[in-house]
């Protein structure tokens, strides 16, 4: 077992620095590199342009490059912001918040709700309840988000006005309610796609569980009305770990979006 | 084991049989009325500018905004430029869906290749392979597609290279788990032993055994690909007007949401049906293509 983990952790590390190198190299090619902004200014010339690229060090070869950058990294000098010079840290702290609430309020909702549809599809497999689960399930996957979030502002927010368009919270106005308030929009939008893929993990992994014979012999024995308590543990723990990577997909791409679409903490 | 499930199920659940012959149709029918959706919206787009009076980049300033079914002959409705919708939304299909066909057919490619050689090989050239695809995988596809987007000018191909960039992974990995059990199977050893060349055991033997889960990931590929297309130019790196497409229709219309809020909601949902389209034929086709699943 330890020595899995520790298999498992090194392969890993390698690729955590493959990401680097590969995030690195997209940020360096893309075209006139990290100095393109600077160009954009009016009355840019050449030389300001030199000066500029090797008080940044951005005239030395990338591979010295590369490792000047990767040691600061590990040491936690993240150095300062391009466009208005302060810490990268900083900034990076300051929106981590809002963000990371976001994503846990979201991810709170989906999997109680994901739980919820996804069980209760499995134990009255064939229902109304469980078609339709699967076909609204199919379809949320199938909506762009940020449409969705377009017309969850259209219905809400325009028409029956229940919902603030935008913003963390109304300025002048620093209440809990308030921010909660402002809070349900973006997290239900969020949530949508997570519910979608957590219910069909939940239905399939208790679907697999429902059957067995103990859970029978329980059945058998009269246990009484919904049988997931007895079900639930058996097989959840492996369960939870498996969405994984659909998770991270999801909040990446979704945070993005709900930056963009309801100037959430920018 | 499947008869003690059976039992278990019959006393739960005495209509199983009969649910069971529900559940295949109702499965079959999203996937039929997946299918079909795909259709209509492909002949619409294809045939539909020949059929229809207006073009999609005739520009109209009396008839701006002008609302669905109440301006006449434009029963979507008109755009901020008074061009009509139906038309614009029917070039902009042509686009979205093209886009998506081929972004599908370039990364299946890829990813059968890189999946094929991987799985075949295994060892040294398997692991890096595989740990490069995973390697990829880790980027958001969004992040990826955004900074790819930033290298090329934007045009049909250059969107559609960047977006197949970003969905060969799947495909790569699905094949790989394919082609890595299939090569110790009897069939493929014996093929080896007859001296048959590696290439022909892995183009001719392995893979056509490989081809239903590629099918299915490539039908879902079409799906990814058409949102991925909307994301990008829904943020406007991606297709650029005035040539529409239901992502960049999008962009613009995002500023008329509570005038004209019919700018945004039809390009929105024509991407939803075709996306869910192609996702329920997928699906279909998994639970059709896969012997071990019982309809489930």
């Amino acid at each position: 077992m330890s020595r899995f983990l520790f298999h498992r952790l090194a392969q890993y590390l390698v690729l955590l620095w493959l990401v680097s190198v590969i995030g690195f190299a997209v940020l360096h090619l893309a075209p006139g590199g990290p100095l393109a902004q600077f160009t954009l200014i009016p009355g840019m010339t050449a030389e300001q342009l030199q000066v500029i690229a090797h008080q940044m060090g951005l005239d030395r070869p990338l591979p010295v490059q590369y490792w000047e950058w990767f040691r600061r990294m590990m040491v936690g000098e993240w150095g300062r912001s391009y466009r208005d010079s302060q810490p990268v840290l900083y900034v990076i702290g300051a929106h981590l918040w809002p963000t990371l609430e976001l994503m846990l309020s979201s991810s709170v909702v989906a999997v109680l709700l994901g739980t919820w549809v996804g069980v209760l599809g499995a134990i009255r497999r064939y229902s109304v309840f469980d078609y339709l689960a699967t076909i609204g399930a199919m379809v949320a996957l199938s909506i762009p988000t940020f449409w969705f979030g377009l017309v969850f502002i259209y219905i809400f927010s325009v028409k029956l006005a229940w919902l603030p368009p935008g913003n963390l919270y109304t300025i002048g106005d620093g209440s809990f309610l308030d921010y909660a308030r402002h809070l349900i929009a973006p997290c239900l939008v969020l949530a949508l796609v997570t519910i979608a893929i957590w219910s069909r993990y939940m239905r399939a992994s208790m679907l697999e569980v429902v059957n067995q014979d103990y859970v029978r012999t329980a059945r058998a024995k009269g246990v009484p009305g919904c049988n997931c308590p007895r079900c639930c543990p058996a097989r959840w723990s492996p369960k939870l770990c498996s969405p994984g990577r659909a998770w991270a997909a999801c909040f990446s791409i979704q945070s993005a979006i709900a930056t963009i679409r309801w100037s959430w903490g920018s | 084991m499947t008869e003690a499930t059976d039992i278990a199920a019959t006393v739960a659940r005495p209509s199983r049989a009969r649910s069971r012959a529900l559940a295949r149709f109702v499965r079959h029918r999203l996937a039929l009325f997946g299918l079909a959706a795909i259709v209509v919206l492909v002949l619409l787009c294809a045939a539909g500018p020949y059929l229809w009076p207006y073009n999609d980049l005739r520009i109209n300033m009396r008839q701006r905004f002008a609302e669905p079914l109440l301006a006449g002959l434009h029963v979507f409705g008109t755009d901020e430029l008074g061009r009509d919708m139906l038309a614009r939304l029917m070039m902009a299909g042509r686009v979205s869906l093209t886009v998506g066909f081929a972004a599908m057919a370039i990364s299946t490619l890829v990813g059968i290749l890189v999946g094929t050689l991987a799985g075949y090989f295994g060892g040294m050239i398997g692991t890096a392979l595989m740990r490069f695809v995973d390697a990829v995988l880790c980027f958001p596809s969004i992040f990826l597609l955004l900074a790819l987007a930033a290298f090329v000018q934007p045009t049909l191909l250059s969107i559609t290279l960047v977006i197949a960039a970003t969905a060969w992974m799947e495909v790569a990995r699905v094949v790989e788990a394919q082609i890595r059990s299939l090569r110790e199977r009897d069939f493929a050893l014996a093929s080896e032993a007859l001296g048959a060349s590696d290439a022909h055991i892995m183009f001719r033997e392995l893979l056509p055994n490989a081809i239903a889960p590629i099918v299915v990931a490539s039908t879902l590929n079409v799906a990814r690909a058409i949102l991925l297309e909307a994301y990008v130019s829904y943020l406007g790196y991606g297709i650029q007007p005035p040539v529409p497409s239901w992502g960049n229709m999008l962009n613009n219309a995002q500023e008329y949401l509570v005038t004209a809020p019919w700018l945004a909601l039809l390009p929105g949902l024509l991407i939803t049906l075709a996306v869910t389209g192609f996702n329920f034929v997928g699906d279909g086709l998994r639970d059709a293509l896969d012997p071990r699943l019982d309809i489930s």
